[in-house]
């Protein structure tokens, strides 16, 4: 027994020393791992406050006035202060630059005194169906108070024989039976394609240096683009394959709809996939082991999963969280693809969200081919 | 006088204030087999990156097959075949599927053609070997394969770093039978290693130590000029006495059986040793002189580079 302890000492020890002397490796895992407990700590929110709102106010009253006022203390809203119209604050919600539209319609006050239904329309945009319940329910508790507030300011409340007849009707859009599933696919596509691209291809380079075939592939007139390209191109039709599949599943077996142009979905997979391949090969020259290849890979899937708003509603993060999550590639891809399965999107409406992850595959790429090693200095 | 195919001078590379390689000086012959030899961590196979162009240099100059190594590796590249210490195959692919690989990096036209000649020339198709995969292959055949791609494109020059360390006698008989059938085609052949007795095979063998070039001549004439004699003495025990086995007299000695090896610079040096042996209760047989080889020479450069005469 007391061998045994002997032995298992000897063998944990010898792990450690081979750990402490890996210091990119360990010395990454620590600072990464205090890192990211602490942005992550402060960054996500499922329950998340200050969500952009666009009032469209008709009726022009007290109400409206008192109402928006009121709605601006919500903590859930972040009221938008322009005048807009119905039409821009519809166009707003499809395009993800806001993501509750309260309308006021033009009769609100009259039908209200009248002791007739005064309604408001809330439209939110439910692609995201469980992230906004806050501030729906926000909209119709302050209007509740609001017309409480008037009617008893003015005296009026004596006037009615009952309640007053204030209807809060929300509209969930673009995920109207608010299909948690729908919320999700749409994102899952680039995080598996983040997961077995980033891997595969920075796995693929590292090999050759592992198993020092490297040292062979040097000699030869292999230029480091064609190296690359080669390596990138087996692994992307494995993302063409896991795509397939995955759509094939989302729309038989989820009943995902495709409401925007299959053209914007493409050149969406397209340039996220080469970009998550950049990415890849980056890392691989980086790391001088398929060990080093895989934990940087990890610290690269960490934020991608947690700030891109794939999981946890971008606007529940703090503004420097928001700025960090502008900085990755899956919060474009995010954002284009529920665009295009759920909000119509066409290769116009891609655009804002393509040319980011483009340059980001640019930016990559160019790295990537500047990094690789010609020697073995 | 034969065109040289590399030729360096002065070459030199340090890592931080450590010099691996110190001013290096060799020149290669078109159809040369050459050896180069010295211990480990003597800077041999930094020496041959060099002259491939996978190590920068730190100082000097030279040029492969007329290209300048430090400026113009792109073009030595396509002329130039390369095998190094772990033979960097494919364990995963077939002989032949390593061979087309290799053929397609290097653009030959007719690959298929090319192909089957490198597997009848390296005799992969006995057995079928050629549609074997690497991984379950012996050490002697991956050998063997890694010269293969190394030949693939028709080089005129072949760099090999150590390419019989771990093979079996038979097989690294086999590949230098090989080595010289290619020299004698008139491709020049570098080749680092460990073994005397390949680097007898060598038509010239360079000598480095402490990334320093020692000796660079025609091995029989390296054997003839030192200045070392040998003799097997019949004697067991020895070195349980440690002031006689690192007598100043001696170069080398080593246990071999029930005799001793024993280097010496003279006979004299030897006879009055073995007669000291006696009086320290050692009964000695009669020496027998037996040659002196490459080793014993490298072993007494080392030990004067060294400053000292020491048993290792």
């Amino acid at each position: 027994m007391f061998q045994a302890f002997n032995r298992i000492a000897a063998i944990a020890t010898k792990e450690l020393i081979h750990m402490v002397r890996d210091r990119m490796t360990f010395v990454s895992l620590l600072s990464v791992t205090i890192g990211y407990v602490i942005v992550f700590g402060y960054a996500i929110n499922p329950d998340p406050r200050h969500i952009p709102t666009i009032v469209v106010d008709h009726d022009k009253s007290e109400f409206s006035r008192l109402y928006k006022a009121a709605l601006q203390q919500s903590v859930y809203l972040e009221i938008d202060q322009r005048q807009l119209t119905s039409d821009q604050a519809s166009e707003m919600l499809r395009k993800a630059q806001t993501s509750v539209v309260v309308e006021i319609p033009p009769d609100f006050t009259r039908n209200l005194l009248r002791g007739l239904p005064a309604q408001i329309l809330v439209e939110a945009d439910a692609t995201d169906p469980v992230s906004l319940n806050g501030a729906i329910t926000s909209t119709g508790e302050v209007a509740r108070q609001t017309v409480a507030h008037l009617l008893r300011k003015d005296g009026i409340e004596a006037t009615f024989t009952g309640e007053p007849k204030l209807e809060v009707r929300v509209q969930r859009r673009f995920n109207p039976q608010g299909e948690q599933t729908f919320f999700i696919i749409p994102g899952l596509v680039g995080m598996i394609l983040n997961v077995s691209l980033l891997v595969m291809t920075a796995m693929s380079i590292t090999k050759e240096k592992e198993q020092g075939s490297m040292e062979f592939l040097l000699v030869t007139p292999t230029e480091p683009w064609e190296m690359i390209v080669g390596k990138i191109i087996p692994t992307f039709l494995v993302g063409v394959v896991q795509v397939s599949i995955i759509l094939a599943i989302a729309f038989l077996l989820f009943k995902l709809p495709l409401t925007g142009d299959p053209l914007a979905l493409i050149a969406l997979l397209l340039a996220y996939g080469i970009t998550t391949l950049s990415v890849g090969i980056l890392i691989s020259s980086a790391a001088m082991s398929q060990m080093q290849a895989m934990q940087l890979s990890f610290f690269y899937f960490l934020p991608s999963i947690l700030l891109s708003g794939f999981m946890f509603p971008y606007s529940g993060m703090p503004k420097w969280a928001q700025i960090i999550s502008q900085g990755l590639p899956l919060t474009y891809f995010v954002r284009g693809s529920r665009g295009v399965f759920l909000k119509e999107f066409t290769l116009v409406d891609m655009w804002p969200h393509l040319w980011p992850i483009m340059l980001a595959g640019l930016v990559f790429g160019l790295l990537a081919v500047k990094s690789y090693r010609r020697t073995l200095n | 006088m034969a065109q040289s195919i590399i030729e360096v001078r002065d070459l030199t590379k340090t890592f931080g204030d450590k010099t691996v390689v110190d001013q290096l000086n060799m020149t290669i012959e078109e159809g040369q087999l050459y050896g180069f030899l010295g211990p480990n961590g003597s800077g041999k196979t930094t020496a041959i990156r060099m002259m491939c162009g996978l190590v920068p240099l730190t100082s000097g100059r030279g040029t492969c097959l007329g290209f300048d190594i430090a400026t113009q590796a792109p073009k030595i590249k396509p002329l130039l075949g390369y095998m190094t210490q772990h033979f960097s195959l494919y364990r995963d692919l077939t002989v032949r599927e390593n061979l087309q690989f290799v053929c397609k990096l290097y653009g030959i036209k007719d690959v298929a053609g090319r192909v089957t000649e490198l597997v009848k020339q390296f005799a992969f198709d006995n057995e079928g070997r050629d549609n074997q995969r690497v991984g379950t292959m012996s050490g002697g055949w991956k050998q063997r394969l890694a010269l293969a791609c190394a030949m693939a494109h028709r080089p005129r020059i072949l760099l090999l770093d150590e390419p019989t360390a771990g093979v079996d006698p038979k097989a690294r008989e086999a590949f230098w039978d090989i080595l010289q059938d290619i020299a004698s085609t008139g491709v020049s052949v570098l080749v680092s290693t460990h073994y005397m007795d390949e680097a007898m095979r060598s038509n010239r063998i360079a000598y480095v130590l402490y990334g320093r070039l020692l000796v660079d001549d025609a091995p029989e004439k390296v054997l003839a000029a030192a200045p070392l004699v040998a003799a097997q003495v019949p004697l067991q025990e020895v070195f349980r006495h440690p002031h006689l086995a690192h007598d100043p007299r001696i170069v080398r000695l080593s246990q071999q059986g029930n005799s001793i090896r024993v280097v010496a610079r003279s006979h004299e040096d030897i006879g009055s040793w073995v007669h000291d042996l006696a009086q320290h209760g050692l009964h000695a047989g009669t020496p027998v002189d037996i040659d002196v080889g490459l080793e014993d020479v490298f072993f007494y450069l080392t030990l004067q580079q060294q400053g000292s005469i020491t048993q290792f």
